[in-house]
């Protein structure tokens, strides 16, 4: 079985076990009998050795200093203040709450409800779980952009509120009425 | 107790959140080896300042689509890549040819290498040359692998390319490089098994 590794296959493996791979029984086998794989795998560690001690260079002295000037010409975006996100996510998390709420108010009409009652008060409070959840997770989010993503997930989640689940609700109790 | 320094993640955050301090520290930090690294991949000093300087600006103008659970590093050297890669398109697309497996080498013509020392490492100029003798496709994999200490998950990440085409490329770059090596020593290419028995 050992010999059926032949001298190609041996350097598939070899380059493989330079990879962090384990060696397979056979290349021990074949590395025992076979002085040129043998060579062929110390000169590959001895090649990972040498390209991983190569210097360091450094760029110019003015490096860094036409990068940062050029970035200040014209900054990634004008930093919007902390205040203002911060801001900007309370009301977010304000008008979810509200909706998440108004969407507990939907109840079912008295007496038998038809399927598509029932499925329209579920799908609108899925909807507001939804909505409510995104908003949460995007004031969380690693990145801005992760917040954005987050943040378009909700806004999908109130137009599927109001297109469908709304429009199909069965009865709505306003605050104060009597049933 | 000295503060720990911020990492990387932490830095980006900086910058997001409009602290200048963010780019030079992430610049110090990180400058000398994605300039390295292009330096090898195009041979020429001034375009690999260049290049790096392009590739900083980007990674600093697109911060916003950064990962912080993956390593900053990686995420910068994947743009070093693609900027370094554009570059050679545009001015030597045959260093891209991955079958330039012929290419001349440009060796010194003293017999000063490591000729018989196997198991020592290669002097450093050598493998400058060697390196330098090598399609960019396969010079790029051994210097993420090695030289940056990557694994071959990372180096495909770095590349967008599937782990089975890096490591492909991986023992290509290596054949290329220990066949040179011998080239350059006099030694045989490669020796089969058949040829060693009786």
């Amino acid at each position: 079985m050992d010999d059926a590794m032949d001298c190609t296959n041996a350097r598939l493996q070899i380059s493989a076990l330079l990879d962090g791979d384990l060696p397979a029984p056979s290349l021990n086998a074949h590395l025992s009998s076979c002085a040129a794989c043998s060579r062929a795998l110390a000169r590959g560690r001895a090649l990972g050795a040498s390209l991983a001690a190569l210097p360091v260079s450094r760029p110019g002295p003015a490096f860094d200093a036409a990068i940062l000037a050029a970035l200040a010409a014209a900054p990634r975006r004008s930093p919007t203040p902390r205040f203002v996100r911060s801001a900007a996510w309370a009301s977010a998390l304000w008008t979810a709450a509200s909706f998440w709420a108004a969407s507990r108010l939907i109840g079912e009409a008295p007496g038998p409800a038809s399927f598509t009652a029932r499925a329209g008060v579920l799908l609108g409070r899925a909807c507001a779980d939804a909505h409510m959840a995104a908003v949460l997770a995007g004031l969380f989010a690693p990145s801005p952009r992760a917040g954005g993503e987050f943040l378009a997930a909700s806004l999908l989640a109130a137009v599927l509120f109001f297109t469908i689940a709304l429009p199909s609700r069965p009865h709505t109790r306003t605050i104060g009425a009597r049933s | 107790m000295p503060a720990t320094p911020p990492t990387d993640a932490e830095l980006a955050r900086r910058c997001l959140d409009g602290g200048a301090d963010g780019y030079a520290l992430l610049l110090e930090r990180h400058k000398g080896r994605v300039y390295s690294f292009l330096l090898r991949l195009v041979g020429d000093a001034a375009d690999a300042e260049d290049l790096a300087q392009t590739a900083f600006l980007k990674a600093f103008r697109s911060l916003d689509s950064y990962d912080p659970s993956r390593p900053f590093l990686s995420w910068l050297f994947g743009i070093a890549h693609h900027a370094g890669l554009d570059f050679l398109r545009a001015r030597r697309p045959r260093e891209l040819a991955l079958d330039d497996a012929d290419a001349p080498l440009d060796l010194p013509d003293e017999s000063s290498g490591p000729e018989a020392e196997v198991e020592s490492a290669l002097q450093a100029e050598l493998v400058e040359r060697l390196l330098r003798s090598l399609p960019a496709p396969y010079r790029e994999v051994l210097l993420l692998r090695h030289a940056e200490d990557m694994s071959v998950e990372q180096a495909a990440a770095v590349l967008s390319l599937p782990v089975g085409t890096v490591k492909v490329r991986l023992f290509r770059a290596r054949e290329m490089m220990r066949a040179r090596w011998e080239s350059v020593s006099g030694e045989k290419k490669f020796e089969t098994r058949k040829d060693r028995r009786p």
